[in-house]
């Protein structure tokens, strides 16, 4: 198969043509791709695609007929009339292809016969002509016909005799198809004969010549008198008086037809031709009676040309002169054998024809009246020395045959009846053998018991010594008798003809009222599996009795049989095989009772499987009253039984699948769903009765209920997604979270690409805001969001609900200033939320997500924070916002906040915030220290004390950072170090000594006016106006080169490197390595100051405390959280954080600062 | 100037098909002793160029060209009743003995499949005007079956109807395939 899978592909590259690429498929897989085109199509189109199907499967590979037999009867309720009737004729050419299905596709032929247009009716009794013969055909080729065949036959027959009824239709169209349906049987019910004049196509057909005399089920007298009676039906059809003039001509055809097909009807067909020749109906309009006399001439033509009309010659010649004919005309019309003088020549030929043909009638008749011809003439030779009984016994020996025998039984029942009540009654008993001679009265023997024949004197009388039973000895009589064939059941077994007796039961007991058929049915139900084929057989006689009741029967008795039957094997356990389901897919009709038994079956949750699928099968293949079948599978869609409904959830879900059912499944699932927008769940739900009010109210559970369906079918029908918005809208709280909360998983199965879910989210319907948001978070848990579905985010954001939360989910699709703008929006909702959309950004949310799919780098997104115009967010939100990264140690490693400080120095003017990330940093990355210096030693070159926040985060970090710190205090101008002083006058000592511990030399290069500022104590009074001159060429000289020349202690040396080469840096730890040692190091910071490893200690427990916090609210809570209105709610710790309001800009400041929060951390 | 005396209708959608039914087609000539005669094979391409050979003037004028042009785009080459084996609901002649030969022809056939066929023949004479008014007739009669829920049972009042309505008999039968 590989290869040729291989030639598929390569010959699909060759040809391109989808012809061609067809031709690769197999049959099969063609036949289920057109099928599944034909469900979705127009009738049109519909059309040809199952003429296709029909093709395939009936002529192409008749082996696949059965597989898709139901599929293509399913659509037998189509809407399309014409697509109805092309069922039809599929059941005609699926029937002509193999008999067999007639078993199965009878019943639908006697469903479409009951089709409300006239038109499907029509095709269905076109249809019923065909098989009809094919029907008689395939039962006289069975020799044993089975008890399916019967009912097959029975309804064939019960069918046929509908057609025939339609003669008295009201629609004249129905009549004239009920004539050429009657004409057919009549054809097929008598005798083909030498002289018929039989169409080439239909010389196979079946007649009643083929019929065998002896056939077990099929009658040759019955489909004897039938056809008679039909053409008795006709002809007197054809004088009604007011037969509209197309039946007429219908009726005129349909003779001239039996006449040459059957030339032994030519007398009626003549009769009948001059008694409507005579009496035309008065009804007919001029025209029509031109009509009806030009048709009569054309067929008396017609029949006159045929050989057998030669008796009647005179009579056809005679009407046509009548109708217009020329005497020359009707001549040549006549057939050469019918000229008088030839007539002569072939009369002996002629003759023998006739008297042939009549021999074959009078056997046909004959047949009827007298014993069948087994009397051989042995018999009559021998007559005189024989018994009658003898003789008797010499007619019925041959017909003992099994069949004949089991019919025979209710007599053989009656003869024992008389055998006791006989024995009973008559106590003198003259003659030992009297037993033997008692079959004698019963006997329809036509001869007369000769008197003294046997030696007896007294001639024996029936009368004499019987009288009729009481009802309660035929009661108790008939009891044993039936209880007698019951009990026999081994030894009726070893002979082989359990059959026979199988019938005999079925048959005898449907007779019968109440006591008996429930004896029969406890009598089956103690041993089901051995006698299944009893309660089959009894079932169908109880169906064909009510059939046989027609049309005033009542189903009850069928009913009680069914309904016990299943019961009891509802009510057994472990009942394996598929018994149930046998008899509940082959039984005729599934009554309401039997239903409920079914129900019960798939509400058990050990056969729930079985039992659906039993009633999936009912579905499929009873279309008549499929619906209600699938009401019951649509309604353990709910059941409180967990198996029970999911078992029903995947049998509807490929029910859904097909056309003619997803419209009722559908409205079942969205019923459901509405019942939400009630106050209160519908008592249904309870499973009380429909009236019962019921004051609850909603629950998860009753919630989850009217879903269970609806969520089933959303993944398979995306549309319905739009209902459920709908009904969200107008549900009450409760329930939008509950709803909320079952969605995740259909939604996840509809998946991102879906268009409906794109409507969805591009329209978001007012009232579904929060349900879109849920859908947008599902979509995207997992995987990083579509471009489509970005761009319908962005649409409804932009354009018609203006809210940033709606953007969260698909913030990785945003692009770089998409985020930016609406950074100051987001970081002002629910600190969770907030947490979430920074997870998002820096991908770590989840572990597949890489940071890469985010628009923003790390280092970018601190430094859009650090942007963030203070018009559009207050500070206290950004600050929270800038330790929701410093949080995330693995992400803002060295590295990157080295950049971010680098490139946050350079801004001018500078962020308000650069000294509160510098300390930052440095708190978490003590080895920064040295790229700090550089950064505070270059932000003296870009004058920092202009900026008064920064400023004051300059010196604090001067502060915390010396000694390092003293060579770029240094570096400040007098005033600006005296500035320094002033606000940490402890730092002046320290510095001073710090200087006084260089080299002359190094010393030397202090200016003055430094040294005045550092000595401010000690030598206060004295100016030095000098280096203030200096001043500016020190600061010149200092500019770069002053590191170098200064001799330092080791930790400055680290500043030497210039800062735009942060990857200068000892490497930092792997990731993993770093976690470990967080405490260790931590320990070190604290030994180098107390302060610092107190403000990480801090950072720490607050990223931990809201990792806390959001792991303690559930899914649930931070569901609602992230839709509530609610985006300020103020937190513990940012209570603890924010000192002031931000728009008191003189205490900013400390805002701006760590310090601020350590301060009250402490 | 009708050119086909027959027409046929078949159900559902009614395409509607024109046949011949006698041995030859027969178009005007010069003269009426002098009809123009082609076989049933002929393309009415072929009789249109052969018509406009022989007298282009006249042909245009009373017409023959331009059914003959509209013909070919409808189909090659005229068809013969008889030889058509697909089955019809309606056939509508125009001549009775075109109704006659059409009944001979369905009656000749083995019946197989039971279904009907209507045949109907309006009566139009061979001039202009009748012709003009037997197509529109034939129209309004095709119109008023289209519109029938179910044409075998209004069929007869139907055209009982339009009788009343046309002053001319109509003929009315039924066959079956």
């Amino acid at each position: 198969s590989m290869a040729e899978q291989a030639h598929g592909s390569v010959a699909s590259q060759l040809h391109s043509s989808e012809e061609d690429r067809a031709f690769d498929m197999t049959t099969s897989e063609k036949v289920v791709e057109l099928l599944n085109q034909a469900a979705l199509i127009s009738t049109e189109e519909k059309l040809i695609v199952l003429k296709q199907v029909q093709e395939l499967i009936i002529n192409k590979d008749p082996s696949l007929l059965d597989n898709f037999l139901d599929e293509i009867i399913a659509f037998q309720t189509d809407k399309s009339i014409e697509v109805r009737k092309f069922v039809i004729g599929f059941i005609e050419e699926a029937c002509k292809r193999d008999c067999e299905l007639l078993l199965r596709l009878i019943a639908n032929l006697n469903m479409l016969m009951r089709d409300e247009s006239v038109n499907v009716v029509k095709k269905a009794i076109l249809t019923l002509s065909q098989l009809y013969k094919v029907a008689l055909q395939w039962l006289v080729r069975t020799k044993s016909v089975s008890d399916m065949q019967e009912a097959c036959w029975d309804m064939v027959t019960q069918l046929k005799e509908d057609v025939l009824a339609l003669l008295d239709s009201d629609n004249d169209g129905v009549r004239t198809y009920a004539i050429k349906f009657t004409e057919s049987l009549i054809i097929t019910l008598s005798p083909r004969t030498p002289d018929s004049d039989t169409p080439k196509k239909q010389e196979g057909d079946i007649s009643l010549d083929k019929i065998p005399k002896d056939h077990t089920y099929i009658r040759y007298d019955t489909l004897c008198d039938e056809g008679k009676l039909a053409l008795e039906q006709l002809l007197k059809f054809m004088v009604h008086p007011a037969i509209s003039s197309i039946n007429l001509t219908a009726a005129l055809g349909s003779l001239a037809t039996l006449a040459r097909q059957r030339p032994m009807f030519m007398s009626e067909v003549v009769q009948a031709y001059e008694t409507l020749h005579a009496n035309l109906p008065p009804t007919l309009a001029k025209s029509q009676v031109s009509s009806v006399r030009k048709n009569l001439k054309l067929h008396l033509v017609s029949v006159l040309k045929h050989p057998s009309s030669v008796d009647f010659q005179g009579q056809i010649s005679t009407l046509l002169l009548d109708l217009g004919m020329s005497q020359s005309e009707i001549s040549r019309c006549t057939p050469a054998t019918v000229q008088p003088r030839k007539r002569l020549h072939h009369e002996p030929y002629v003759e023998g024809k006739r008297t042939k043909m009549e021999a074959t009638l009078v056997e046909d008749d004959d047949d009827k009246e007298e014993p069948a011809p087994v009397v051989t003439p042995k018999s009559s030779s021998t007559a005189g020395t024989q018994s009658s009984i003898d003789l008797t016994a010499e007619f019925l020996l041959p017909l003992l045959n099994p069949e004949n025998v089991a019919n025979l039984f209710p007599y053989e029942l009656f003869i024992y009846k008389l055998l006791e009540q006989a024995a009973y009654k008559s106590p003198v008993t003259e003659e030992a053998p009297q037993i033997k001679k008692l079959p004698e009265p019963i006997l329809p023997t036509t001869q007369p018991k000769a008197p003294g024949a046997s030696g007896r004197k007294k001639v024996f009388k029936l009368a004499d010594v019987v009288q009729p039973f009481s009802e309660a000895q035929i009661e108790k009589l008939a009891n044993m008798a039936i209880k007698r064939i019951l009990q026999s059941e081994k030894a009726i077994a070893q002979s082989g003809m359990s059959h026979v007796r199988v019938k005999l039961l079925a048959r005898l007991v449907t007779q019968f009222e109440g006591g008996k058929k429930n004896d029969l049915l406890q009598f089956i139900l103690e041993d089901m599996r051995g006698r299944s084929e009893l309660a089959f057989s009894l079932l169908f006689h109880e169906y064909n009795e009510y059939l046989g009741q027609q049309p005033s029967g009542s189903l009850d008795s069928y009913e009680h049989c069914l309904f016990t039957l299943l019961s009891g094997l509802q009510e057994k356990p472990e009942q394996r095989d598929g018994l149930f389901t046998k008899l509940v897919l082959e039984a005729p009709v599934i009554t309401d009772s039997a239903l409920e038994v079914i129900q019960r079956y798939c509400e058990d949750e050990s056969r729930v499987y079985l039992g659906m699928s039993t009633l999936k099968e009912l579905i499929l293949k009873r279309p008549s009253r499929q619906y209600q079948y699938l009401n019951v599978l649509l309604n353990l869609s709910s059941h409180e039984k967990e198996k029970v409904r999911s078992t029903a959830l995947s049998f509807i879900k490929r029910m859904y699948e097909k056309e003619h059912l997803k419209d009722c499944i559908e409205k079942f699932a969205l019923t459901y769903m509405q019942f939400l927008v009630h106050p209160n769940p519908p008592s249904l739900l309870f499973g009380a009765g429909e009236d019962t009010e019921v004051a609850a109210s909603w629950t998860e559970e009753t919630v989850r209920q009217c879903l269970y369906l609806y969520l089933s079918l959303l993944p398979i029908n995306h549309c319905l997604v739009h209902e459920l918005a709908a009904v969200y809208t107008e549900a009450i709280a409760d329930i939008k979270r509950s709803v909320l909360r079952v969605i995740e998983q259909p939604i996840r199965g509809m998946g991102m690409s879906s268009p409906d879910l794109l409507l969805l989210v591009e329209y978001c319907p007012k009232g579904a805001e929060t349900l879109v948001t849920r859908c947008l978070h599902i979509l995207t848990d997992k995987v990083p969001p579509s471009p489509e579905l970005v761009e319908r985010v962005r649409d409804l954001y932009h354009k018609r609900v203006p809210d940033v939360r709606f953007l969260i989910p698909v913030i990785n699709g945003l692009e770089k200033n998409e985020v930016i703008q609406a950074l100051p929006k987001l970081i002002k909702l629910n600190p969770i939320v907030v947490k979430e959309v920074f997870n998002r950004l820096l991908g770590t949310q989840h572990s597949e997500g890489s940071p890469s799919m985010s628009p923003l780098t790390p280092g970018e997104l601190l430094i859009a924070l650090h942007n963030i115009d203070s018009s559009k967010c207050d500070m206290k939100s950004i600050i929270k916002a800038t330790n929701l990264c410093f949080g995330e140690k693995n992400v803002y490693t060295s590295e990157v906040l080295a950049v971010v400080m680098q490139q946050l120095m350079e801004q001018t003017p500078l962020p308000i915030l650069l000294m509160r990330t510098v300390i930052q940093s440095l708190t978490m990355y003590p080895r920064l220290a040295g790229f700090v210096m550089n950064i505070l030693a270059r932000l003296i070159h870009k004058q920092v004390w202009k900026y008064p926040k920064v400023w004051e985060g300059f010196v604090k970090c001067c502060q915390r950072t010396k000694p390092q710190s003293y060579n770029v205090l240094l570096q400040l101008p007098p005033p600006q170090l005296a500035s320094v002083f002033e606000r940490c006058p402890e730092m002046r000592e320290p510095l001073l000594q710090h200087v006084h511990a260089f080299t002359p030399h190094q010393q030397a290069h202090i200016p003055a006016s430094v040294m005045a500022v550092l000595e401010a104590n000690s030598r206060k009074p004295e100016p030095e106006p000098q280096p203030e001159l200096h001043h500016p060429e020190i600061i010149e000289e200092r500019e770069v080169p002053v590191p170098k020349h200064i001799s330092v202690p080791a930790p400055v040396s680290q500043a030497e490197p210039p800062a735009p080469a942060p990857i200068v840096f000892t490497e930092p730890p792997p990731p993993q390595q770093q976690q470990q040692q967080i405490p260790a190091r931590r320990e070190e910071e604290e030994e180098q100051s107390m302060e610092q490893g107190e403000t990480d200690h801090a950072a720490l427990e607050v990223t931990s405390e809201a990792a806390l916090q959001q792991m303690e609210v559930s899914e649930e809570a931070s569901q609602s959280n992230s839709i509530s209105e609610k985006t300020d709610e103020p937190m513990e710790e940012s209570a603890a954080m924010a000192v002031d309001a931000p728009d008191q800009p003189k205490d900013e400041s400390e805002d701006v600062l760590p310090e601020a929060e350590e301060s009250t951390v402490d | 100037m009708v050119p086909h005396r027959l027409v046929v209708v078949r159900e559902r959608g009614f395409d509607v098909r024109s046949f011949g039914t006698g041995t030859h087609v027969k178009l005007p000539g010069p003269a009426p002793d002098k009809p123009n005669i082609y076989d049933f094979k002929t393309t009415y391409e072929q009789m249109y160029n052969d018509l406009v050979r022989k007298d282009k003037e006249l042909y245009t004028q009373n017409g023959i060209l331009h059914m003959l042009d509209r013909n070919k785009r409808i189909k090659t080459r005229p068809e013969r009743f008889q030889s058509c084996k697909e089955q019809f609901d309606l056939v509508i002649t125009c001549e009775e003995r075109v109704y006659d030969q059409v009944l001979e022809d369905l009656n000749s056939r083995e019946q197989e499949s039971l279904q009907p066929v209507h045949v109907i023949n309006v009566d139009i004479q061979d001039n202009h005007e009748e012709a003009t008014l037997g197509a529109f007739l034939i129209c309004e009669l095709c119109q008023c079956i289209q519109h029938t829920d179910d044409m075998e049972n209004e069929m007869d009042e139907l055209l009982q109807e339009f009788e009343e309505k046309s002053q001319r008999p109509f003929l009315h039968t039924v066959c079956f395939y």
